[in-house]
This record gives structure tokens, C-alpha cells and sequence, in this order.
């Protein structure tokens, strides 16, 4: 071997091994951000099987008595109810509502159409914000509808449906009309038209704003915490707060337990969409 | 009975833009007739009116005896091909083909031996269960003109079928459509904006320009004797030569050509206006340089190999003029080459209305040396 050949060799050592520490660095960085983000996760799978949990991340001591402390609560289990009777009615309407307006405001032209848009959009940040929060109780108090499902269903409706129709509206806008136009030349009427080819089309989109409002209302806490006053009216998201004892103590049992219960309508619902549509969207055909 | 008869079609879009003026096409029963022009021009705001996915603004549309310049799109028994298709992407194609059988309420069992047997004339009985995605481009295509004959329409409306497929493909569903087409004898309004496709498509055809109808006529017609020098321009493979020309007693200047006037010619260019000649690349042939024929003589800046000729442009006064010589005998750049027109095949407009007053002369070259 020659000298040169000996010091290429070195060369590519050195530089072999600078590789292999930039990739070691590499996979701790990635697996310290994963620890740091699974590590709640991890506490929420198993502290409500832990005999004694704490807010330390622990070896479970197994035991099934959490949940039946959970479900002893008159709160709890009436309360997981009483979301899905909030974010089921808010989603009914949102998208009872929203679809029509996102399909006229993507197929018809008239003047202002644009500066009604942006209005909605501005105005979605602000109904349900917390700045909005006063008036808001107001009017509910005035209208009577304090303290009732159908009076904090609409004013959550009220704060998703502009944000649904401007997504729905974009959504629309990537189907050609002349998918409603050739359904009229054959002698569709527009119900027809309507359920036939705009409906199954627009589904998917449907779907996404189904899931996104009703994990917005399940985890909502601070509108129906304010309009709705009778513990046995509570979502979820509220009954949570008061697992407290009579000294002000978290108890942790219950809150665990409570949590993985809380959690799994809403992975369902992902999983479900995912399974049924994908999140892929039918749009037109080229060529 | 598939005749369609425009009378007086006039297309307003608000506030006051006028996309079809005045209108009036009558299109025979089971012929295949082409609306072509220029982006922008009207055609497709033509076929969507007499399909009645928009109002006439004013004036009367008629198919076979009937009126139906006010009935909804559906009931007039029309059936339209999209640009795009328009197949419904979550439909398979025999629903998609059954489809507008379904709202006409025929029975299931009839709906989907219609639809089949449809599909089978168009070879898409393999892909029946098939969604429109899985299709490529020409089996698209295929599968919306066979929900269109499924119908059984009176008229075809074709809205630029073509032109999402590319080129090769486009020249075999041509080719296709106009078998299918002559093989079932529906009448068809044809869109386009390509005139090849129209001159080889159309039993007869018209072209617009700003919602105007410039000529109707054949595609021969078209290719000889176009009523003015937009049609001119327009219609054929290569561009035509538009050369300023003059007159002195009976004998016709351009190009540095001398051609002299037959007495029957001389009678249609009277009232000494200011004329143009117009003469396809086509019938523009070099000469031999010692002939003593007058001629239209120029340097070559260009040579363009169309295959079985090549397209020579020479610069003569500043200007370009084209002519085909066959292939083996083109010139080199920078020569000079020499052309002289097919007489009977040379056009002349008006130059200032664009009005063709002559197609083909019948006088002769000036032989001048």
C-alpha cells in the first residue's frame, strides 16, 4: 500500500465515523421529542389502571376499581351523555345548515359575495371567543335558554358554522359544475341533482366537518360551563373540573379513568372517518 | 327528428355583454355540423343554449318540430358531452351510463341492458364495473359519449370532446367518432376550436367570431372559398399568404407578380378598391430560376419540415410568404427561391372590409423575360 492510498483510507475513516455520530445525535434529538410527547399518553393509558395513581408516571399496580369508582359518580357516566347529545345536535345542524349555504355560496354569483365570506370568516374567531362571552350569556339569559341543551347547542353552532361553511364553500368549489349541469341535460331535477351527484361527491367534505366540529364541542369546556347551570346538564368536558373531595383535593382515580373514557369517542370518530373516507376527496376528472 | 333551427339567437350576459348576435344555423337532421372560432367567440355559449343550460336573451331554438327555446335542458332530449367528461367519480361507469335512464324512470332490468349494450358498441364491456378514475383518458371519453347514446337523444351536443386527450390519442378518437357517429345518424353540434378537427369531422360547419357567424358551409368550402380573410387566416394546417395587390388595366400586381385578368374577373373587381390576395402555402410552388413565367421571388429565412414537404417562408418586400415544396427539393437558408401560385386556387379580398370577391382566377402569368 502507498502512502496516499493509506491517507485516503484515513481520510474516509474520519469521515465515516463524523457520519455516524451527526446520525447518533440525530435519533437521540428525535427520540427525546418523542418521550417528551408520549409520556402524557403513556400516563393516560395507564394511571386508571393503577390502584393508586399519582401525577408520576409509574409501573401500574393492576386493578379495574377506578372505573368502578368512575361510574358510581351520578356525574360522569350522565355526563359523557350529555356530550354527545351537545356535540351530536351542534354537528346536525352545522352541517344541516352549513351545506346548503357552502353550496350556494360556491355556485351562485351575486354582488358581495366575497365581502360576505371574509365577514364569516372574521366573524367565526370572535362570536365564541371569550370576548363574546358576556353577551353571549345575555342573550341566552334573555331568550330563556340559559341552563338548556338546545340554547348552548346554538350558540356552539353559532361559533363552528362560519369556519364550516368557508371550508365546505373551498371544498365545493374543486367539483366541476358540470357534473350539476350534465345531470340537467339528462333531465335531473334539482333534488335529484342535488342527492344523486352533488351529495355523494361532497360526502368526504361532509365527514371531515363532522368529526372537526364534534371534537371541537366534546372538548369544549368554558361555553357550556357558562350556560348550562345544573351539574346533571354537564358535558364531560365541565364534570371533569369538580372531581374534587369536599377539602379540595384532585381525585386522581376518578380523573384517570375519566379521561380514557373522555378520549375514546373521539378516536372513534377519527378512526371511523378515516376507515370510511380516507380524508380523500373525489374531485373532477382530467384527462 | 334531430334537426335543430336557430332563428334570430341573440345572448346577452349581464350587464351588457353580447356573446351571440343575431343568430341564425339551421343543422339537418342527423348531420354532424361544427361550431368553430376562436377562444372567446360564442360557440360555447351557442351549444349551452340550445342544450338550455343558458336562456336565449332573445330569438327562437327549434329541434325536429319542436319549440323548446323555454324548456328546461332535460326535456329537450338532448344529450351533451362535457369537456371534462362529467362522469360522476362515485359511480362505476354502467351506473354512470344508466345513470340518465334512471331519472327518465326506465326499469332497472332495461336501464342496465341499455347501458351495457352501449358500453359493449363503445368496447368498454370489460370496464363496466370500473370507476371513472380508473379509466384512462380515451375509455373516459368513451364511457360519457356512451351515457350519451344510452339516452337516445335527438341531438348530440359535443362540447370539445377532444381536446383532454393528447395528441395521437385525438386523432384516433376522431377518427372513432366520426365512424359512430355516421353508424347511428344522430344529429351532432360539434364545439371545437381546432379547424383540422372540424374540416375533418363536419359535413357542414360554421365559423363565429365575437358571437358573429362568418360563413356556414362545407369544410371544402371552407378550405376554398372562405367569405373573407378572417376565415381565411383561420381555417387550414398552415397559415395563408395575404399579399397587398394593385391593378393597371386588366393585369393584377403582387408580390412582384404580374397576372393577367380574364374579363369575367376583371367585372367583380370594379370600383378600383384596394384588394389582397390570398394563396395557401399549398398551391405555391417553386419554379425553376431560368423560367421566364413572373414570379413571387425571395430570400428563404426559414425551412420547417412537415414530413412529406417542407414549409418554406421567404422575406419578399419585408414580408413573410410561405409556400410548400416537396420533400428532396427544399433550398438552403439564405438562397433565393422563386414561387408562383396555382391560379385557380388564388383568393382576393377587399382589403379594407376583408370580403372575399374572388376564389380561383382563370386569367394567366405574365411570362416577362
Amino acid at each position: 500500500m502507498t502512502q496516499a492510498t493509506v491517507k485516503i483510507q484515513k481520510v474516509l475513516k474520519e469521515r465515516s465515523v463524523r457520519a455516524y455520530l451527526n446520525r447518533v445525535l440525530f435519533v437521540f434529538i428525535i427520540v427525546s421529542l418523542i418521550t417528551f410527547f408520549v409520556l402524557p399518553m403513556l400516563w393516560l393509558f395507564t394511571a386508571p389502571f393503577d390502584a393508586s395513581p399519582s401525577l408520576h408516571l409509574e409501573m401500574p399496580d393492576w386493578t379495574l376499581n377506578n372505573f368502578r369508582e368512575m361510574v358510581e359518580n351520578p356525574y360522569a357516566l350522565r355526563s359523557i351523555g350529555n356530550s354527545f347529545i351537545l356535540a351530536g345536535g351542534t354537528v346536525l345542524i352545522v352541517l344541516i345548515a352549513g351545506a346548503p349555504a357552502a353550496y350556494v355560496l360556491s355556485r351562485a354569483r351575486f354582488r358581495g359575495r366575497d365581502t360576505a365570506l371574509y365577514i364569516l370568516l372574521l366573524f367565526s374567531s370572535i362570536v365564541t371567543g371569550s370576548a363574546a362571552m358576556v353577551p353571549l350569556f345575555f342573550i341566552t339569559l334573555q331568550l330563556g335558554l340559559i341552563d338548556s341543551y338546545i340554547g348552548t347547542i346554538l350558540v356552539l353552532t353559532g361559533g363552528l358554522l362560519p369556519a364550516s361553511i368557508f371550508i365546505l364553500k373551498d371544498f365545493t368549489d374543486t367539483i366541476p359544475r358540470s357534473f350539476e349541469e350534465s345531470a340537467r341535460v339528462f333531465g335531473a331535477n334539482s333534488f335529484q341533482m342535488l342527492r344523486d351527484v352533488v351529495a355523494p361527491v361532497i360526502r368526504p367534505g361532509l365527514a371531515v366537518i363532522a368529526v372537526w366540529a364534534f371534537v371541537n364541542v366534546w372538548s369544549n369546556f368554558l361555553l357550556p360551563f357558562i350556560l348550562l347551570r345544573s351539574p346533571s346538564k354537564s358535558p364531560a368536558a365541565v364534570v371533569m373540573y369538580s372531581f374534587y373531595t369536599d377539602g379540595g383535593q384532585a381525585i386522581i382515580r376518578v380523573i384517570a379513568a375519566f379521561s380514557i373514557v373522555y378520549t375514546i369517542p373521539v378516536l372513534l370518530a377519527y378512526l371511523f372517518v378515516n376507515r370510511r373516507y380516507g380524508f380523500r376527496f373525489y374531485g373532477g376528472i382530467k384527462g | 327528428m334531430g334537426s335543430v333551427e336557430v332563428t334570430g339567437l341573440t345572448k346577452i350576459f349581464p350587464p351588457d355583454v353580447l356573446v351571440l348576435d343575431n343568430l341564425d344555423i339551421t343543422i339537418n337532421d342527423g348531420e354532424f355540423f361544427s361550431l368553430l372560432g376562436p377562444s372567446g367567440c360564442g360557440k360555447t355559449t351557442l351549444l349551452r343554449t340550445i342544450a338550455g343550460l343558458e336562456s336565449a336573451s332573445a330569438g327562437q331554438i327549434n329541434i325536429g318540430d319542436r319549440t323548446v327555446t323555454h324548456l328546461s335542458p332535460g326535456k329537450r332530449n338532448v344529450a351533451m358531452v362535457f369537456q371534462d367528461y362529467a362522469l360522476y367519480p362515485h359511480m362505476t361507469v354502467r351506473d354512470n351510463i344508466a345513470y340518465p335512464l334512471k331519472v327518465q324512470r326506465v326499469a332497472k332490468a332495461e336501464r342496465f341492458s341499455r347501458a351495457e349494450s352501449a358500453a359493449e358498441s363503445l368496447s368498454l364491456g370489460k370496464l363496466l364495473e370500473r370507476r371513472p378514475s380508473q379509466l384512462s383518458g380515451g375509455q373516459q371519453q368513451r364511457a360519457a359519449l356512451a351515457r350519451a347514446m344510452a339516452c337516445r337523444p335527438d341531438v348530440f351536443l359535443l362540447d370539445e370532446p377532444l381536446s383532454n386527450l393528447d395528441a395521437r390519442l385525438r386523432l384516433e378518437a376522431r377518427g372513432f367518432l366520426k365512424e359512430l357517429q355516421s353508424e347511428i345518424g344522430v344529429t351532432t353540434v360539434f364545439v371545437t376550436h381546432d379547424q383540422s378537427e372540424a374540416l375533418a369531422l363536419s359535413d357542414r360547419m360554421a365559423v363565429l367570431s365575437a358571437g358573429k357567424i362568418m360563413q356556414i358551409g362545407t369544410p371544402r368550402e371552407f378550405f376554398h372559398a372562405p367569405s373573407n380573410v378572417f376565415v381565411a387566416e383561420f381555417i387550414g394546417m398552415t397559415p395563408i399568404n395575404i399579399i397587398p395587390a394593385s391593378i393597371s388595366d386588366s393585369t393584377l400586381h403582387f408580390g412582384g407578380m404580374s397576372v393577367q385578368l380574364a374579363e369575367v374577373d376583371l367585372n367583380k373587381l370594379h370600383g378600383g378598391r384596394e384588394l389582397v390576395v390570398g394563396i395557401r402555402p399549398e398551391y405555391l410552388h417553386a419554379i425553376d430560376p431560368l423560367s421566364a413565367s413572373s414570379n413571387i421571388e425571395g430570400t428563404v429565412r426559414l425551412i420547417e419540415n412537415l414530413g412529406t414537404h417542407h414549409m418554406v417562408s421567404i422575406d419578399v418586400d419585408q414580408k413573410v410568404v410561405r409556400g410548400l415544396v416537396p420533400d428532396g427539393h427544399e433550398p438552403s437558408l439564405h438562397e433565393s427561391i422563386r414561387f408562383v401560385p396555382t391560379l385557380d386556387r388564388l383568393m382576393i379580398f377587399d382589403s379594407q372590409t376583408g370580403e372575399a370577391l374572388i376564389h380561383g382566377l382563370s386569367g394567366s402569368v405574365i411570362q416577362d423575360r
